[in-house]
């Protein structure tokens, strides 16, 4: 079953296009990473989920049920870590947590889920004087509030250090282990890279990229790069390894002693180095780098990155 | 239910506010005053009189400046913060979010009003001859209303506006504007018809102050005080008039709600269909 499923969703602030034609679906039981530099229209389509904003044209549905107007039931069933928001700054944060429970007619002990979130011992002071990760933490809470069938999360790690970061990636991933769909954006792929099932990407409002990250790394063919070292690595060795399935492209360096071949991951590796030893080249060493997560990302999101094909 | 939710955590956060206790504090500070200045301790005169008197200035500035104060910003500074993105992604609708404010803020307003005026009132009691304790109540149930139509407007105002600077530039606007529009046509020399008369909000609160006697009297039938010239005619001539239902004393209650709805009912319309 879809919990997230937009069609043609589209928003246009006077001649600005946010998002456009955005088709996007998640399934159930999944993390879904929304992946995007900042201002690619991650926030506007996450405010077009919550009813926060209308679409231009297009739909947006959650659990099956129209965004617009069913809004209220769509929002009782799942918990929300907004952008832009700010705390109530003169309750404390039990207090905002006893709001929520009551708004969602929820009967969760308060004391549990701060200690869950880490801010139990700052339950009784105000959250305005909440440092940015506290409030985080505290939201993040809020979020947790009557066991979501969804878990809607924009940019969850901002404000945190990394093991702040890393204690809510853990969260994510309790809350999906107990059957939780989990939608989470970020401008960073290291964050969602860690926990998430699949990754969509946008850029300038239209989605770039659909896939598993393994996915992502073979599209863009950067997958992976075996690195051979040796001598003698002719035109032919070049060409008859170019020839091989799973070989996106070949370049000789280091003047000569070294051999770079971006190919898919898992590769048959012994059958590359026989192949340049049949062609008269002898091999040293060899080993394989990975396409850095940056890397990627840049190439989806920038013109420069070469991932348009 | 949503709004008793909303109305209840928009309570605890306003009794924090230091702006609340320092309204409540300056209205308590002069209207001891006025009440002080108008009595001058002779113990002559009406509890009426004196109430009048001293509660014109009140009625006139003080509890529409307390009410707009109290409600224009509650709903445009949640959306200026970003607070209100988080009341938002809760099961709330924007109609809840308002409904939740404007029964938060008029209880506040109550509590101010009686915070306000209630000693004053105490005062005037003990120091005026002829004072009635139903006319206490009554007053303080006419100045409460009369508030609570004050942060309807004003709740209105807050949903429709953009930005906390429109909704103080608005807000004082629509002060001078509901207060002086009778009397702005007064000087340009046009007569407003009696029933457009009822809809000035004083003579919305003198109405409130005087129809708890009249139903206590069960004189349902009785006349707005827009009638008042009628009603001495009546009584010198010792002739009975009638009038129609909207002439009628009791229909200031469908005035009220009136002015409660309509700024309410125009801030939702627009609240309801726009881009937080």
């Amino acid at each position: 079953m879809s919990m997230i499923e937009t069609q043609g969703l589209t928003k246009r602030y006077g001649s600005v296009t946010a998002v456009e034609n955005l088709s996007l679906r998640v399934d159930e039981g999944e993390i879904f990473g929304f992946l995007g530099p900042n201002g690619a229209g991650k926030s506007t389509t996450i405010n077009m989920l919550l009813d926060f904003a209308k679409p231009t044209s297009g739909s947006a549905r959650v659990f099956g049920m129209d965004c617009q107007e069913n809004g209220k039931q769509i929002r009782r069933r799942i918990g929300v870590l907004p952008e832009g928001y700010d705390v109530y700054e003169r309750l404390t944060g039990r207090q905002h947590l006893e709001f929520v429970l009551e708004s969602k007619d929820a009967n969760e002990d308060v004391n549990a889920l701060l200690n869950r979130v880490g801010i139990a011992g700052d339950a009784d002071r105000k959250a305005g004087d909440y440092s940015k990760g506290m409030k985080q933490r505290l939201v993040l809470a809020m979020a947790l509030v009557g066991d979501p069938d969804l878990l809607i999360l924009d940019e969850p790690t901002t404000g945190l250090d990394p093991n702040g970061a890393r204690e809510v990636r853990e969260i994510i991933q309790e809350e999906n282990n107990r059957g939780t769909t989990i939608f989470f954006s970020s401008h960073i792929l290291e964050q969602v890279e860690a926990v998430c099932d699949r990754v969509g990407i946008l850029r300038d409002g239209q989605l770039v990229a659909d896939d598993s990250i393994e996915g992502l790394r073979a599209n863009v063919g950067g997958g992976e790069t075996l690195v051979v070292e040796g001598q003698g690595f002719t035109d032919e060795v070049v060409r008859n390894v170019e020839a091989m399935d799973g070989v996106a492209g070949v370049q000789v360096r280091a003047g000569g002693s070294e051999l770079a071949i971006n190919c898919e991951e898992g590769l048959n590796k012994s059958e590359v180095l026989g192949l340049i030893e049949d062609a008269g080249a002898s091999v040293a060493d060899f080993s394989t780098e990975e396409a850095s997560l940056e890397e990627l990302f840049a190439s989806y999101t920038t013109d420069y990155g070469g991932a348009e094909a | 239910m949503s709004w008793q939710a909303i109305a209840k955590k928009d309570l605890q956060d306003s009794i924090r506010s230091r702006t609340l206790w320092a309204t409540i504090g300056i209205f308590l500070a002069l209207i001891l005053l006025l009440s002080w200045l108008f009595t001058d301790g002779s113990g002559e005169g009406t509890f009426i009189a004196a109430a009048g008197f001293t509660f014109l200035i009140g009625v006139l500035f003080f509890i529409p400046m307390a009410g707009l104060l109290l409600s224009v910003k509650s709903i445009v500074r949640e959306r200026n913060t970003g607070t209100i993105n988080l009341l938002l992604s809760l099961p709330h609708t924007r109609g809840e979010m308002i409904v939740g404010k404007f029964v938060g803020r008029s209880v506040v307003m109550v509590v101010t009003v009686l915070a306000g005026f209630l000693p004053a009132l105490l005062y005037i009691f003990v120091q005026v001859d002829e004072a009635g304790f139903t006319q206490l109540l009554t007053f303080l149930f006419a100045l409460s209303v009369f508030g609570v139509m004050w942060v309807g407007i004003g709740i209105g105002l807050s949903a429709l506006v953009n930005s906390e600077t429109q909704a103080t530039i608005t807000g004082v606007v629509m002060f001078a504007v509901l207060i002086l529009w009778p009397l702005i046509f007064e000087q340009a020399g046009i007569e407003l018809p009696s029933f457009a008369q009822r809809f000035w909000l004083f003579v919305i609160f003198a109405d409130l102050f005087f129809l708890p006697g009249r139903i206590a009297d069960g004189d349902f039938t009785f006349p707005s005080v827009v009638e008042f010239d009628e009603v001495l005619l009546e009584e010198l001539n010792d002739v009975a008039i009638s009038v129609g239902p909207h002439l009628q004393m009791w229909f200031v209650v469908v005035l009220v709600a009136f002015w409660i709805i309509l700024p309410i009912g125009i801030g939702y319309y627009r609240f309801s269909t726009t881009d937080l």
